[in-house]
């Protein structure tokens, strides 16, 4: 049956897509090269989904608590309106260099909180984890590209917290290879995790002791 | 360059060479990078684009040697055609690191030969017509037409 094998092919092109803001935000960096006035319309279209998700869903306070809440990771029912949103901040945060820094850094930030709050009922724990902590070293490449074309990146870094801005400056500064930076981010990442998980126990484990008495 | 010719070359052209560097990459990040560079060098080089004389097969031959170069770099040595899918590291290790996408798309297309998994994927994978393939292999619609058919009817099965 050759249309099976034609829907198969399909199906891996559309694994092999790109991401939508990664579209947005190369058509943007070529418009500002070329000096042609973006496409107002392209800077929306791929962030309509998330758009119509943040219209329609935010006021339920569904999309408010799928875009904030660290819980919702792969395999939540709200993650892919969390995916949505975020793809919709980042076709926004394109403007300028700065912005998608910002944006950047913030989900280095928020991949690492995942990370750490992943629900130890949720199947499949670890390889969630190892997932996000991937998606956390290429929100930090996308951080560098960025990062590369201002002038100093330390107030954008200042918007995170300090210790997650100490990881994204020494890695960034390390001066090795790229893939050396990703093994070393996802090291120091690792370490970030656990020093909060083990600081989260003790903090339990006293006010437990605390309640007792 | 005015706007309308610029969104067109790059619609018409973004997610085909996305797609031919990422089935040819180990990582979706580097495929981004090469895809942006890639982008940026045709742009530097635009003036000399003419969308009547060749829609694809001139940003296509950039990626072509723009991912030779990168694999250059990297001391590796491939036929960026022939093996699209098949490329590994010269250690062995990277095909370790590859998506279950490529995996699977590699042992199916392994059955055919290199001409065939060209074909296959241009109009599959990379999603050109078979008027752009005539353009980019310099042979009649109609006898690509008849060679992936055939290179479809081999994979029968495999995927």
């Amino acid at each position: 049956m050759d249309w099976i094998t034609r829907v198969k092919l399909s199906s891996l092109r559309r694994r092999l897509s790109p991401r939508r803001a990664f579209r947005s935000a190369l058509y943007a960096r070529l418009a500002t090269e070329a000096g042609v006035a973006p496409s107002p319309m392209s800077r929306l279209r791929p962030a309509a989904v998330g758009i119509c998700s943040v219209l329609l869903v935010f006021g339920a306070g569904a999309g408010a608590y799928a875009y904030e809440s660290p819980q919702v990771v792969e395999g939540h029912p709200l993650y892919p309106m969390k995916t949505g949103l975020e793809r919709a901040e980042a076709a926004i945060a394109t403007g300028s260099p700065e912005r998608a820094a910002a944006f950047h850094a913030k989900m280095v930030e928020r991949r690492i909180e995942e990370a750490e709050t992943i629900d130890t009922d949720v199947e499949r724990k670890q390889e969630v984890e190892e997932k996000v902590i991937e998606k956390a070293a290429d929100a930090l490449e996308r951080y560098s590209e960025a990062a590369s074309r201002v002038q100093s990146d330390k107030p954008i870094r200042a918007k995170v917290k300090p210790e997650v801005g100490e990881i994204i400056k020494r890695v960034r500064e390390s001066g090795h290879s790229r893939e050396e930076k990703r093994r070393e981010f996802k090291e120091e990442a690792r370490r970030l995790i656990k020093e909060r998980r083990e600081a989260r126990h003790d903090e339990r484990e006293k006010n437990q002791r605390e309640d007792r008495h | 360059m005015d706007r309308k010719s610029f969104d067109r070359f790059y619609c018409a052209n973004f997610e085909r060479i996305f797609r031919y560097v990422r089935f040819r990459v180990p990582d979706e990040p580097t495929a981004e990078d090469l895809t942006s560079e890639i982008f940026v060098k045709a742009l530097a080089a635009f003036d000399r684009y003419d969308e009547a004389v060749s829609r694809s097969a001139w940003i296509y031959r950039i990626a072509h040697n723009h991912l030779a170069n990168w694999y250059r770099g990297r001391r590796e040595t491939v036929d960026i055609d022939d093996v699209a899918g098949l490329i590994k590291g010269s250690d062995g290790r990277d095909l370790e690191r590859w998506a279950d996408v490529h995996r699977e798309a590699a042992a199916a297309l392994s059955v055919l030969d290199p001409d065939e998994r060209r074909l296959v994927t241009l109009k599959y994978l990379e999603g050109y017509d078979y008027a752009d393939m005539a353009e980019l292999l310099g042979k009649s619609a109609s006898a690509l037409k008849m060679a992936t058919y055939r290179a479809i009817k081999k994979l029968r099965g495999r995927l």
